[in-house]
């Protein structure tokens, strides 16, 4: 299983992906607690960026200073080509099985 | 809103704490994240919930994944490169701690020599282990036999034998499943074998069964395994015992004659074995003892279930079989043939691979247990722990110089694990030098240990093989790292700034005490062994000119084999140079002596009495004192019915006088014998052990020895007439007279290992104590050179500087007689002499002159390094800057 990614590390790589050059760590946080509507703790949230950067999946820069936080840096990131292909994979492979379901999935509320 | 903004700021401590942990650098833009959100909880909620929020964000993250890795990655990212991998470093470190070794040589050496002495003791115990290890490790069944122990708890002390009773190994055989084979052995084979030229020879080994081959690997070099102990009086012996009888003859299908016991057909030659907890020359049929039991020999009961002595059974069990379920088995037994007995006696099972190792009663061979090898690795470690504590205080000592060194290192990025690292590897690289040296002197030392243990000679030989050289490097990087952790620990906390700042560096002797301590310990340590010797010594003269209350001098014991008691007398007597001639059946003050039970009459108790067998003249020859009474009587019918007690008999049975005593009668073996005499007490067993109660009796037939006091002084002219005579009188027989001083001295051969240990251990601390004073001497001295130059220039004589310096250690020297004397005197006088029933005590001279001799060394070490400083030309200290 070459690649494999959690649910969590999918749901981070997508955001960081969705967020573009403004994906720094309270941003992905709020992004998915809007989105998905759950609570992400921060601590959980910067294990995962960690080890998908470990994994090669995303890569970081610091920007510049800011005013709001104390003149501290941000650290954005941006995917990788790794984790683009990772990404790619779980899709396919998401696909494959709706595809492939013998049950129908549609959800049809009318009937 | 703007306004609660700027007022508000989360608290201070949870960053503080986490920057701590990780590193300032690494974590900026996570104490950022942090706060935008705590400004953002600001918005919609309470201060303090935001505060706490805050807190608790921050307490998350410093657990998490994420702050782990930042912290380690900042530790790393400045000096090694992320490409360097662990060897490459190990390398560094083992380049430069060579390097640094060999800058310093002086430290080097002392080291070497230090760790090198106080390893070997350690070596000695590891190679025993090792060998013990090895033990039984050859047979191919190994992994199923078993031993059967007998556990014996009489509700006060709980025991394990060895043995066994003898009728359990029949019962197993008839009764139980799952054997596959079951080896009775009989562990007390011995005997004289008599020689064809009349030599005695003596042999020991055990009787066992034919399945002992069976079961056990031990090949044979000719015989036939099936049938070699089938037949009662047949022998199997070893290559070496084989070769020791019969030379280069082959023994097959030849008798040996065993005294006593009758003639033995050599059935079988066994090849010399390899390490075994078995200790055998010979094996014996098993059926023999039957024979010799229906010959009426007590000492053989086969059927009884009551002693647990003698008798050992081992069990071959079927693959796979579960020896729980032959223990259910044992315990039936032992319940029904110990129910009647008050003690509890259960049988257990032990496998092979346990038993030298165990600590069991009785053992039937090779006993080397867990206490023996404590015993052994304590004496080790308070050898190898001075020297441990050496190699620390040298270390630290020599912060001064290497202080500068560590604080650069750190600057440039050095992190406290590298230091650390580095520290270690040399201290490594020290105790691997060290090994060579102790293994030098263990060498040296297995030859001298190996002659004291007489029947470890088969189980230990102590040979380097791959194990024990393994054993030996693992204890060598071990006993590095002990001595090497303190130090490390120390200087990779250095503080750079402070060590760069100031050259002087006083801060860092806060140390010194721990040290000086150090070396008070060690100086405690060697001097106790010092009086160890001296009081050892003292109980070894003490003992050798102890007035045993006989007469030893010019006392010749000659074996008399098969010659008749009255014959030896007449031939004997006509020689010039002998004054008189005894028989007895034992030598005095040794262990030789047997003992009986006496009752006074039908009803009273049995007292067990210790006695000897001689004749009329015994009393007269040696100068034993009778306090009334006469000797025996020169009628053998009427000297056969008497004895002749000593003053412990008189006390053991409550009568008041000697002179009471004479005509009372005793029930000694079913028979009345009338007290004749009493002699004054004297010493029959050797001084280790009280004077008992002791008599004398006479029979002829029990005579062993022919006591000669000879009159002559030329001892090599009369020697030559007696073997003369004796060649006359026994032809063809050995010809083994033993003078009894020496017999006597034989008695403390104990003592003589003592002194020999005791002096060893105290040579080898007093070396190390030395060692470890010299360098700090030689540190403290270097560092105080300036001081010593300006005082000599403002006047100081040679005296005075050597005073100064040395004050100081002197004192140390003191302080650690004041605390091993009273530790000494205690250890030596409760604990070890106790071991002496008659001792000579402590004397104020053993413990003068074990001071000066500590002393002595203590300021020679001092002296040594003192006067070369005073000495100097101040101008030499004083010119470099």
């Amino acid at each position: 299983m070459k690649g494999f990614i959690g649910e969590f590390e999918e749901l981070v790589l997508l955001t960081i992906a969705c967020l573009g050059e403004e994906a720094y760590g309270v941003a992905i946080k709020e992004n998915i607690e809007w989105r998905a509507d759950r609570k992400v703790s921060i601590g959980a949230l910067h294990s995962t960026i960690t080890r998908l950067e470990e994994k090669g999946f995303i890569k970081s820069w610091l920007g510049g200073a800011t005013r709001e936080r104390g003149g501290r840096r941000k650290r954005y990131f941006e995917l990788t080509h790794s984790g683009k292909a990772a990404l790619h994979s779980i899709k396919t492979l998401r696909d494959d099985l709706w595809q492939n379901a013998k049950v129908n999935l549609e959800m049809n509320y009318e009937k | 809103m703007k306004n609660r903004r700027e007022h508000t700021a989360p608290p201070a401590w949870p960053l503080r704490l986490f920057t701590w942990y990780c590193g300032s650098q690494a974590v900026e833009d996570l104490a950022g994240d942090m706060e935008e959100l705590f400004y953002q909880d600001l918005v919609h909620m309470p201060v303090h919930r935001a505060r706490w929020n805050y807190t608790r964000r921050t307490v998350v993250l410093l657990f998490s994944y994420a702050a782990r890795k930042r912290r380690q990655y900042h530790r790393e990212s400045y000096y090694a490169q992320r490409g360097a991998n662990g060897f490459f470093l190990l390398n560094s470190y083992f380049k430069i701690g060579m390097r640094n070794l060999v800058k310093d040589r002086f430290f080097t050496l002392v080291n070497v020599l230090g760790l090198g002495i106080g390893m070997c003791v350690g070596l000695l115990a590891l190679a025993a282990w090792v060998d013990v290890t090895e033990v039984d490790d050859f047979h191919t069944n190994g992994d199923h036999i078993y031993r059967v122990v007998t556990h014996y708890d009489d509700g006060n002390q709980e025991r394990v034998y060895a043995s066994t009773t003898a009728p359990l190994a029949g019962k197993i055989r008839q009764e139980f499943t799952g054997i596959r084979q079951v080896v009775p052995f009989q562990g007390e084979f011995g005997g004289e074998v008599i020689q064809p030229t009349g030599a005695f020879v003596p042999l020991r080994g055990y009787y066992t069964a034919p399945s002992f081959f069976d079961v056990f690997d031990f090949p044979l070099v000719a015989g036939n395994a099936l049938s070699a102990l089938e037949k009662p009086f047949s022998i199997a012996l070893t290559q070496s015992s084989a070769h020791k009888l019969f030379g280069e003859q082959d023994p097959i299908g030849q008798q040996l004659e065993v005294k006593d016991m009758g003639s033995f057909e050599v059935t079988a030659v066994i090849k010399d074995y390899p390490r075994s907890h078995l200790f055998f020359e010979a094996l014996v049929s098993y059926n023999t003892l039957a024979v010799l039991q229906r010959d009426g020999d007590p000492a053989f009961t086969l059927d009884a279930w009551e002693p647990i002595s003698d008798y050992y059974t081992y069990l071959l069990l079927d693959p796979g079989k579960d020896p729980a379920e032959v223990e259910a088995q044992l315990a039936k037994v032992a319940d029904t043939q110990f129910s009647s007995l008050t003690a509890k006696l259960d049988y257990k099972l032990q496998a092979l691979n346990t038993i030298p190792k165990s600590d069991h009663y009785n053992e039937i061979g090779l006993a080397w247990g867990y206490l023996a090898m404590t015993v052994f690795f304590m004496l080790s470690l308070l050898i190898l722990l001075p020297a441990c504590f050496n190699y620390t205080n040298i270390s630290i000592g020599r912060s001064l110089k290497r202080a500068k060194e560590i604080g650069l290192r750190k600057v440039a990025g050095g992190q406290n694990r590298h230091i650390f690292m580095q520290f270690l590897m040399e201290t490594v690289i020290i105790s691997i030098f060290s090994l060579f040296l102790a293994t030098g002197l263990f060498m040296w030392m297995r030859v001298e240990w190996l002659s004291m243990i007489v029947e470890g000679s088969r189980t230990f030989d102590l040979q380097i093989t791959w194990p024990t050289a393994i054993a030996f490097l693992l204890f060598a990087v071990f006993t590095g790292l002990a001595a090497g952790i303190f130090p490390a620990l120390y200087f990779s906390k250095l503080n750079p700034i402070e060590t760069l700042r100031n050259a002087s560096n006083t801060g860092k002797l806060s140390k010194v005490n721990t040290r000086k301590g150090l070396t008070v310990a060690q100086f405690a340590l060697s001097l106790v062994f010092i009086m160890g010797v001296a009081i050892l010594i003292k109980q070894y003269r003490y003992a050798l000119n102890y007035d045993m209350g006989f007469q030893s001098e010019n006392i010749l014991d000659i074996p008399l084999g098969s010659v008749d008691p009255d014959l030896f007398r007449t031939e004997f007597s006509k020689l010039a140079a002998v004054r008189s001639i005894s028989m007895s059946s034992s030598i005095p003050g040794s262990w030789e002596a047997s003992s009986t039970w006496v009752k006074s009459s039908e009803e009273g108790d049995s007292i067990e009495i210790y006695q000897m067998f001689t004749d009329q003249h015994y009393l007269s020859n040696l100068e034993l004192t009778l306090l009334a009474g006469a000797g025996f009587s020169q009628q053998p019918a009427q000297a056969a019915q008497s004895v002749i007690v000593n003053e412990q008999f008189l006390r053991d049975f409550a009568i008041a006088s000697p002179g009471e005593a004479l005509g009372q009668a005793f029930l000694v073996e079913d028979q009345q014998l009338v007290v004749q005499g009493v002699v004054k007490d004297f010493n029959h067993m050797p001084l280790r052990e009280k004077i008992k109660g002791f008599f004398f009796r006479y029979q002829p037939g029990r005579f062993a020895l022919a006591n000669v006091r000879l009159a002559s002084t030329d001892i090599q002219r009369t020697l030559t007439e007696l073997e003369s005579t004796w060649q006359a009188v026994a032809p063809g027989q050995k010809f083994e007279p033993r003078f009894l001083d020496d017999e006597l001295e034989k008695g403390f051969v104990a003592i003589t290992y003592m002194v020999k240990v005791f002096g060893f251990l105290g040579l080898l601390a007093v070396s190390i104590s030395c060692l470890g004073l010299l360098a700090m001497v030689v540190f403290t001295t270097e560092s105080r050179a300036k001081e010593m130059g300006i005082r000599k220039v403002l006047g100081a004589s040679v005296a005075q500087v050597v005073v100064i310096l040395s004050g100081g250690f002197v004192k140390l020297v003191g302080i650690a007689t004041l605390i091993a004397v009273p530790i000494g005197y205690f250890l030596f006088d409760k604990v070890f002499l106790r071991f002496h029933h008659y001792r000579a005590g402590i004397g104020l001279v053993e413990i003068v002159s074990s001071i000066v001799v500590l002393l002595l060394l203590s300021l020679l070490t001092i002296g040594s390094r003192t006067f070369v400083i005073a000495r100097e030309n101040p101008v030499e200290s004083l010119r470099s800057e």
